[in-house]
């Protein structure tokens, strides 16, 4: 009875991970039944990534006049990337909203929901890298040693958005607005971020305020340039380790401080 | 050995709706000593306690400073109004609300039993709804292996647990999960009134298994309307009136100042 709200936000964060066969569970649930009964299952979504990538490729290389065999890849791990952060901060954001059955029916940590968003969308990212091995051997882009590093990356980029994730799953079942103001804030950030465009083709204040003080643009080339052959810069590290270490401190304390009362607010 | 203490516990549930100010006209104006008292709060017989707090917000006092004291082998069965705070009570058992204040100590694990649909998937068959529905509550692969027979005997359902789900009637659900749900090995167990779905068969068959349970020396807790349930289930009542515990004692004195409050209350 006697344990503090610190002790028990932790006690959560560490069930959370524990009932790893609940979410893992949970999410592919998710997917099956969203697919259930169609001729292509969940490569309906590999499918829909693939026609968007053909069809945004294709006019963006005859607007900017780009090689395309150097471009058509970047662009297809960069929106394959970037639906992956969107998806965790989104479904992140209605985390506890959609799991007001689960939560009110039994105690439970409430990580857990939030893990269970975060693994929904590796499952979707994993589909969806199908369309980026097709567009690697027909531009022929050789896998290079720099794949290993994503070992670190890939991960550290979770850790990152995971805490942003966590505070406004809280913050959503308390205010209905957030969910989408966040929606509509990652929306426009999609043209503020290097995703259809190469950061160099930015120079002076604008590749400052859109790259170098930009963390999702330090994210998304944390796992995308090892997908392409380079190595990240020392500043996407930088950047991406002080995000995660910062956000997870402070979302720590926020979380410790709001989790019992998110059942009330469902 | 388990047990349950409440100490003053109270549980109160924010209005956070923006009509709030409405309410707040609406409970002055209903307050007033004037013409119409038939509808002051007091002696409104549904429904828990509406406070305005010091800063002008109003809360539902779903719980107010109740008192109790559970030990092995009893099996409570909690009769009011709708609105008298049974399933907050329940849930606060569960662990599912925390107090606001005062407090509850739970020793033991607890089985909750709220809602028959939640983690059921309607296009799945009875079998792996069963095996959907062990994992939500928390079972490893070796539990489930071990009762999944024990679960589908008890069920009645033979071929049907073979079939999708939507395809069950309200009672044949009630079977499957009141079967999965007393197949954990657990002390505590949490029921809303919901046992009222299954026939008359299901019912008695269902009481075998709660002796069993009880007999095991642990705690039965179910939230209902029916005296009948009352009589065959339980050994001890509780009266709750607008979020208080109203009385508590012998089945046969809480069915008497129960009947006794439906009838002068209306």
């Amino acid at each position: 009875m006697s344990v503090s709200n610190h002790g028990k936000a932790l006690q959560d964060i560490v069930g959370g991970i524990a009932a790893w066969r609940l979410w893992h569970l949970l999410a592919w649930q998710e997917i099956k039944q969203r697919y259930r009964r169609s001729t292509l299952g969940p490569f309906w979504m590999t499918l829909s990534m693939a026609v968007t990538i053909a069809t945004m490729g294709l006019v963006v290389t005859w607007l900017f006049g780009h090689d395309i065999e150097r471009f058509l890849p970047y662009l297809c791990i960069s929106i394959i990337l970037w639906a992956m952060i969107t998806g965790i901060i989104n479904d992140g954001a209605n985390c506890f909203i959609g799991a007001t059955g689960y939560i009110s029916q039994m105690r439970r940590p409430f990580t857990l929901y939030i893990l269970q968003a975060i693994w929904r969308n590796i499952i979707t990212l994993g589909h969806n890298m199908v369309v980026f091995v097709a567009v690697s051997l027909i531009f022929l882009v050789p896998p290079k040693w720099t794949l290993l590093i994503l070992i670190v990356t890939f991960p550290l980029v979770l850790l990152s958005l995971s805490w942003l994730a966590l505070i406004l799953a809280v913050l959503s079942a308390r205010f209905r607005d957030v969910p989408i103001m966040v929606q509509n804030a990652f929306a426009v950030l999609f043209w503020l971020t290097p995703v259809i465009y190469y950061p160099d083709q930015l120079s002076g204040l604008k590749k400052l305020l859109i790259v170098d003080i930009n963390p999702l643009a330090h994210m998304l080339a944390l796992v995308r340039a090892p997908l392409l052959g380079a190595m990240p810069e020392p500043l996407d590290w930088a950047v991406t380790v002080g995000v995660a270490a910062g956000g997870w401190i402070f979302a720590f304390l926020f979380f410790a401080r709001f989790r019992a009362r998110i059942p009330y607010w469902l | 050995m388990p047990r349950i203490i409440a100490d003053n516990l109270c549980i109160e549930f924010p209005i956070y709706e923006r009509n709030a100010r409405s309410l707040r006209h609406h409970l002055v104006i209903n307050r007033l000593p004037a013409r119409d008292n038939r509808k002051a709060p007091d002696t409104r017989p549904v429904g828990a306690s509406i406070v305005e707090q010091a800063d002008g917000r109003f809360v539902v006092r779903a719980i107010d400073s109740a008192n109790f004291t559970l030990n092995d082998g009893d099996r409570l069965g909690i009769v009011g109004h709708n609105g008298a705070g049974k399933t907050t009570l329940l849930k606060a058992i569960a662990g599912i609300y925390e107090p606001i204040s005062g407090s509850i100590a739970v020793t033991g694990r607890v089985s909750p039993l709220f809602n028959v649909n939640e983690g059921m998937d309607p296009d799945s068959t009875g079998f792996e709804n069963i095996w959907l529905r062990c994992r939500v509550l928390g079972m490893t692969n070796d539990d489930i292996d071990r009762c999944i027979d024990d679960i589908a005997e008890f069920t009645g359902l033979g071929d049907y647990l073979d079939m999708p789900i939507r395809t069950y009637s309200s009672g044949m659900l009630v079977r499957l999960t009141f079967a999965v749900t007393t197949a954990l090995d657990h002390d505590i167990l949490v029921m809303d009134e919901m046992i009222g779905a299954g026939d008359a068969a299901f019912v008695e068959q269902a009481q075998v298994r709660l002796r069993a349970f009880v007999g095991r020396s642990g705690i039965l807790i179910v939230a209902t309307h029916s005296p009948a349930i009352l009589h065959q289930w339980c050994n001890k009542g509780m009266l709750m009136h607008q979020g208080r515990v109203e009385a508590m004692g012998s089945v046969d004195e809480i069915i008497a100042a129960y009947e006794k409050s439906v009838a002068g209350g209306g």
